[in-house]
C-alpha cells in the first residue's frame, strides 16, 4: 500500500519535473492567428447541405410528378415530434425531416429526447445532447444554452463522447443555468444565452 | 452580444500574446511535439476566434485551454493510428525531437513514466502539478466530473510511484 509520504514524494518530484520539462520548450512569437481557414470552414459547412437539400428537392419533385394531382399530406406520412435542436440540425443537414426513410435512418436516436418548454427550475429530464458538429450548447424548452466551455475536437466531440448524440440527464438548475450529466461520467455546464448565439449549422 | 471586430482584433492580440507561450508548454507536456503543439495552440486561437461572439472574455483563457487539452487528443489519437495502421518504412523512433532528452536524469525519468500513463491520467497530472488547476477546474476543462479527476489523479500518482520504484 502506498503511503502518504510515499505520494507527497512522487507530486513534488512530478512537480518540479513538469516545470523542468516546461523550461526547456522555447516559445518565440508565434504567427498572428489567420482567419483565412475559418472562412473555408465556413464554406464547407454550407457546402453539403445545400448540395443534400437540391437532391432531396429534386427527388421529391420527381415523387410528386409521378404520383398524379396533389393530396392532402398523410397525418401518418407526416415528420414526428418536434425536436427542438434536432430539427435545426438535421433540417439544415439534410437527414431531416421529409418524413423518409433516408432522413430517418440517418438522423440519430428514433425519438430525440428534449426538454419541454415548461420545464422549470429543478426539473431533471432525459435528454439526447446534440454532440456531432462539437458540443456547443443545447436547446432547453426553446431557449438555447451554451456549453460552458463548448467541448469541439475536430468539428466534432472529444474522444468518450457519443456522435451525434450523447443520451443522458439534463437538469435544469435555474432560469439560466443547466448541467447535463450522462452515465459515463461526464458533467457539461450550461448556461442560457441569447438567439444570436445559436451557432450555425454544421454537416 | 456581439462584439465589434476592432475590440476582438485588440482583444485577441492581447489574450494571444498573454497565453500563447503557456499554452504552448501544456501543449507539448501533452503531446511531446513542439511542432504539433505550436500547431494546436494555433488551432485553439483560430476556433476561438470563430466563436468569440459566444464566448464570455472572462472565459476566454478557459476555452483555449480546453480547445489546446482537445487538440492535443486529436495529436495523440492520429499519431495512435498511423502507428497501428501506416506501413512505416523505418521503425518508430518517437518524436523528432525529443525534448525531454535536455532534461537531466531525474526529470527525464519522470516525464518518461508520465508518458506511459492513459491519457486522461496525464492530463489530470498536468493540469494538476503544472497548470496548478483546481479539481474543479480540471473537471471544467476536462469536461468530467470531479470525481473523475480525484480517481485519476490517485490512480495516476500511484502509477508513477509505482513505475519510479519510490525513489526520492
Amino acid at each position: 500500500m502506498t503511503g502518504n509520504r510515499e505520494l507527497q514524494d512522487v507530486e513534488a518530484r512530478l512537480r518540479a519535473s513538469l516545470h523542468a520539462y516546461a523550461e526547456v520548450v522555447e516559445t518565440a512569437p508565434g504567427r498572428r492567428p489567420v482567419a483565412d481557414r475559418s472562412a473555408r470552414s465556413s464554406a464547407r459547412r454550407w457546402r453539403t447541405p445545400a448540395l443534400v437539400a437540391a437532391a432531396v428537392a429534386a427527388v421529391t419533385a420527381a415523387v410528386l410528378l409521378l404520383s398524379g394531382p396533389l393530396s392532402a399530406p398523410d397525418p401518418i406520412a407526416a415528420p414526428a415530434t418536434s425536436t427542438a435542436e434536432g430539427d435545426l440540425e438535421a433540417a439544415t443537414d439534410g437527414r431531416g425531416s421529409s418524413g423518409d426513410d433516408v432522413g430517418a435512418a440517418a438522423a440519430g436516436p428514433a425519438d430525440v429526447l428534449t426538454v419541454p418548454q415548461d420545464a422549470a427550475a429543478g426539473d431533471s429530464y432525459p435528454f439526447d445532447l446534440y454532440t456531432h458538429c462539437g458540443i456547443l450548447g443545447a436547446d432547453v424548452g426553446g431557449v438555447w444554452f451554451a456549453a460552458d466551455p463548448p467541448l469541439v475536437e475536430e468539428s466534432g466531440p472529444p474522444a468518450g463522447w457519443g456522435d451525434p448524440y450523447q443520451r443522458g440527464t439534463l437538469t435544469l438548475e435555474s432560469a439560466d443555468e443547466a448541467v447535463f450529466r450522462d452515465d459515463a461520467g461526464h458533467e457539461l455546464r450550461l448556461r442560457a444565452a441569447g438567439e444570436s448565439e445559436r451557432p450555425p449549422p454544421c454537416d | 452580444m456581439d462584439r465589434p471586430t476592432a475590440e476582438w482584433d485588440g482583444a485577441l492580440l492581447g489574450l494571444y500574446e498573454s497565453q500563447r507561450p503557456g499554452l504552448v508548454r501544456l501543449a507539448v507536456l501533452l503531446v511531446d511535439d513542439r511542432a504539433a503543439a505550436e500547431d494546436v495552440v494555433q488551432d485553439a486561437f483560430l476556433a476561438l476566434q470563430r466563436r468569440w461572439h459566444a464566448v464570455d472574455p472572462s472565459a476566454a483563457a478557459g476555452y483555449l485551454r480546453t480547445s489546446v487539452v482537445n487538440g492535443a487528443r486529436s495529436v495523440l489519437r492520429r499519431r495512435g493510428v498511423a502507428r497501428r495502421h501506416l506501413r512505416v518504412a523505418e521503425p518508430d523512433e518517437g518524436p523528432a525531437a525529443d525534448l525531454a532528452l535536455l532534461l537531466d536524469e531525474e526529470h527525464r525519468e519522470v516525464v518518461e513514466a508520465l508518458r506511459t500513463l492513459p491519457r486522461r491520467q496525464r492530463e489530470v497530472l498536468v493540469l494538476r502539478y503544472w497548470s496548478e488547476l483546481s479539481e474543479a477546474e480540471i473537471a471544467t476543462t476536462l469536461g468530467i466530473a470531479r470525481g473523475t479527476v480525484k480517481s485519476s489523479a490517485s490512480r495516476g500518482l500511484s502509477a508513477l510511484e509505482q513505475r519510479l520504484g519510490g525513489r526520492p
